[in-house]
């Protein structure tokens, strides 16, 4: 891959017209890519059997993988067993002092496993730098991953975060996302309801101010039966923020019994916000039941008199709103480590939200 | 094992007869300068239309066929011919009309509906119009009811020079380039000021020709403070050959007026429908989209509102039956600019043996639309396996001051709606009836009665069918 080369990332699984600019997004992104720093006390632990790497596509799409071929980038491998029992993974990524860096972390969680993720993108020292990072995940039968992916990335830098995973009969996976720092991100995430009766839950929820850019792709495959997903999106756009939301759900021929459902709360503040939204049902299976919904717009006056007649003028109540729909995830985290350094994150970027 | 009943397809005989193409004018099939040019000499074009034909040729030909809708690669532009003219000039009186052309109308029902709940039709054979007339008391408003190409060269020539394809440019897409090189046929309407017209105007678009093109164009002025329904009405016989209609539709709503377009579709299966719609709404004008869409094998069709004025208003209700060999791609585009804008969107979709149902929708609210609102709702009904549904809706806010919401389902019949009216007595064949009329009753209710009962009868009968 050539420097500065652009790429077409979170690419809609059904076109739309191409004025909307929602099919992919084109971005600029250098593919002379060097290590990040992923930092984890957990030692890396593969089955016996060696890891089993499924094939995978991630939500940002494959022109991106260009960016993870590199033979010198970090690749972490970790295998969850059932005798583990509730096991947690921390890791903390960086792109240090370099501008552009990139790595992966495959996890599989073997039958009856249990084991959370906890990956923390924090800022490096270089004003401007490009971080892109990997996660696939293999959840076998009856086993559950829980991803819990923050993004602190000051002002200059930008993520690009592709996740995709597959989930067995039974299994289980939740993702958990808050973009609460101030950099631009490109997040894409591919599930593959491959079992019957596996489920994903996936709840994200950002803040993007100034000239921030939030692009995001959520892609559900239903291909098992009785297979369930749902997606909640929430955030708040101020100042000049930009994002695009592109969530679909694909009912494939013989899901019969699944449900898929996602609903986008987003509230407007600025002036000069921009807010696209594309929330995709695909069906080729009768029998199923799918649905989504979205509420685009300010706080509504009920709630504003609410605020103003317990003497809490309209920017205080906005920050407030715009904190607690934060606050109500940062509570599902439940690790109190990372809740804690969440709960500073938030503050920092709230008070910082006007200069 | 879940037990299912059969729904059939919709029954298209009243429409799928045929009529010999005696004496009629065939223009070369395919699609040339050289095409283009004679047609332009058969229709008497003003000069000006020649050049905007070839110019929008030349558009067609640069540019590339969308690949982000059904796809149309059975459609082979070499071997359509674009102009088919009946034998006949257009007439003012039924008795006038050619005694075939006319018995294919009488057998679609368009003089009794004149007679009894229309205030003007026009009828549409092929490329062009056969029969056009308004009643006195409605012409006597100053009400303007009459063919594109007499208002082309007409009293309101320099009204049809000022709009045509001003709202939708050959430059919009590849197939409203199309149709502004070979357009013919098709209607123009002026409401004037304050004028009211009670009863609706219908016209009603026929075509007969095998491997043909239709490609009329209807231009609607609604001037301040009037108010109009108009409707419109499509179906042709079934050809082993592809048949395509590009029409154009250019509404035009004044301040403080009102425009209810109302459009039953009923191509056959052989049909691209590949139609362009579009509505211009001025400060305090209402425009309002009924559309049911049954026939066609594809179709791309997503009739759009520009909001232009300060508080005005758009209403979408729109029904889509997919069945065996059709790809209905559907929908509607709306464009929010003015202040205290607002649209409303509702859908249902029904797919079946093996048919496809998409729909497809834009919501755009430009920065200075304070206080616009937007309320999207679309509902599919999958009535089996083999068939598909899909929902792909889009919104773009860039204003604070917006409301917008959204919601979608799909689905299928529910077993326990089915069990409830069961267990009251209904037999399974007419509970699922029962269900899947209700389910378009949004439709039904907005068209006139006449229309709403075919509708509803057509539902009722396709759902007779045996259990197994």
């Amino acid at each position: 891959m050539k420097e500065n080369e652009t790429l077409k990332i979170n690419p809609l699984p059904s076109k739309t017209w191409y004025w909307l600019h929602l099919n992919d997004t084109a971005v600029k992104w250098n593919g002379d890519v060097q290590p990040c720093m992923v930092t984890t006390e957990e030692p890396e632990q593969v089955s016996e059997a060696g890891l089993d790497i499924k094939e995978m596509t991630t939500g940002v799409g494959t022109e991106a993988d260009a960016l993870f071929t590199d033979e010198n980038l970090p690749v972490l491998q970790f295998t969850a067993k059932a005798e583990d029992g509730e096991r947690i993974i921390r890791l903390d990524i960086s792109g240090e002092d370099k501008e552009n860096t990139a790595g992966t972390v495959y996890i599989a969680a073997e039958e009856n496993a249990h084991v959370t993720v906890i990956e923390k993108f924090t800022s490096g020292k270089k004003a401007q730098s490009d971080l892109a990072f990997r996660t696939k995940l293999y959840a076998k039968k009856n086993s559950t991953i829980r991803l819990i992916q923050i993004n602190m990335l000051d002002e200059g830098q930008r993520l690009l975060n592709a996740v995709g995973s597959v989930c067995g009969e039974t299994a289980k996976l939740d993702v958990l996302q808050m973009f609460i720092g101030r950099g631009d991100v490109y997040n894409g995430i591919q599930t593959e309801l491959e079992g019957d009766q596996s489920e994903l839950h996936t709840e994200i929820g950002y803040i993007g101010q100034k000239q921030q850019t939030l692009d995001m792709n959520l892609v559900v495959n239903h291909w098992g039966k009785k297979t369930n997903c749902d997606i909640q999106v929430d955030g708040t756009l101020k100042d000049a923020a930009k994002k695009v939301f592109r969530g679909s759900i694909d009912f494939k021929r013989g899901s019969s019994g699944s449900k898929g459902a996602e609903t986008e709360n987003v509230l407007l503040l600025g002036d000069d916000v921009e807010n696209k939204t594309i929330p995709l049902i695909l069906c080729a299976e009768e029998d199923v039941d799918g649905s989504h919904g979205a509420t685009i717009g300010e706080l509504d006056e009920e709630t504003l008199f609410y605020f103003a007649a317990r003497g809490i003028d309209q920017e205080t109540a906005e920050d407030i709103m715009t904190k607690a729909k934060l606050e109500v995830l940062y509570h599902h985290i439940q690790d109190e480590e990372t809740e804690r350094i969440v709960a500073d994150q938030l503050t920092k970027v709230m008070s910082n939200d006007s200069q | 094992m879940k037990e299912k009943s059969q729904v059939e397809d919709i029954d298209r005989s009243i429409y799928d007869f045929k009529d010999d193409e005696k004496d009629a004018y065939r223009i070369k099939a395919g699609l040339t300068p050289e095409i283009v040019q004679k047609l332009s000499k058969e229709k008497h074009d003003p000069a000006w239309m020649e050049l905007f034909r070839l110019h929008s040729l030349q558009i067609y030909n640069e540019m590339a066929v969308p690949d982000w809708g059904p796809s149309i690669e059975g459609l082979n532009m070499d071997q359509i011919v674009t102009y088919v003219r009946p034998n006949t000039k257009m007439k003012a009186k039924w008795s006038d009309v050619p005694e075939d052309i006319k018995n294919t109308f009488e057998r679609l029902g368009i003089p009794e509906a004149e007679r009894k709940s229309l205030a003007g039709v026009g009828a549409q054979y092929d490329s062009e119009l056969v029969y056009h007339n308004v009643r006195e008391e409605v012409a006597a408003q100053g009400v303007v009811y009459t063919d594109m190409e007499s208002a082309l060269t007409g009293e309101y020539a320099d009204m049809v020079k000022k709009h045509f394809m001003k709202l939708v440019k050959p430059t919009d897409h590849k197939f409203a380039a199309l149709h502004g090189a070979v357009w013919s046929g098709g209607s123009f309407v002026y409401v004037p000021k304050g004028v009211s017209v009670e009863i609706p105007l219908q016209s009603y678009f026929r075509l007969n020709a095998p491997g043909a093109g239709q490609f009329e164009h209807t231009l609607i002025i609604v001037d301040e403070g009037a108010d109009l329904h108009f409707i419109e009405g499509c179906s042709a016989p079934k050809y082993n050959v592809a048949n395509l209609h590009a029409g154009c539709v250019e509404l035009f709503v004044g301040k403080n007026a009102r425009l209810r377009y109302s459009t039953i579709e009923n191509w056959s299966k052989n049909m691209y429908n590949l139609n362009t719609k579009r509505a211009l709404v001025e400060e305090g004008g209402t425009i309002e989209w009924v559309s049911g869409s049954f026939g066609s094998h594809v179709s791309y069709l997503y009739p759009m509102s520009i909001l232009k004025g300060r508080d005005s208003k758009m209403e979408f209700t729109g029904i889509t039956f997919a069945g065996k060999g059709q790809n209905l791609d559907t929908g509607a585009k709306v464009v929010h600019i003015g202040e205290n804008t607002s649209s409303y969107i509702n859908t249902k979709s029904i797919s079946k043996d093996g048919g496809i149902s998409t729909f497809r929708s834009s919501v755009v609210v430009n920065k200075g639309a304070e206080n616009a609102k937007s309320s999207v709702s679309c509902q599919s009904l999958m009535l089996d396996s083999e068939s598909r549904s899909d929902t792909i809706p889009a919104m773009d806010i860039r204003t604070k001051n917006a409301n917008v919401g959204h919601e979608a389902q799909i689905g299928s019949i529910s077993d326990e709606a089915v069990f409830y009216l069961m267990s009251r007595g209904m037999s399974e064949e007419d509970a699922r009836a029962c269900i899947v009329s209700g389910f378009a009753d949004n439709v039904s209710k907005e068209l006139p009665l006449e229309y709403a009962l075919e509708m509803n009868n057509l539902i009722r009968l396709e759902m007779k069918g045996s259990i197994g």
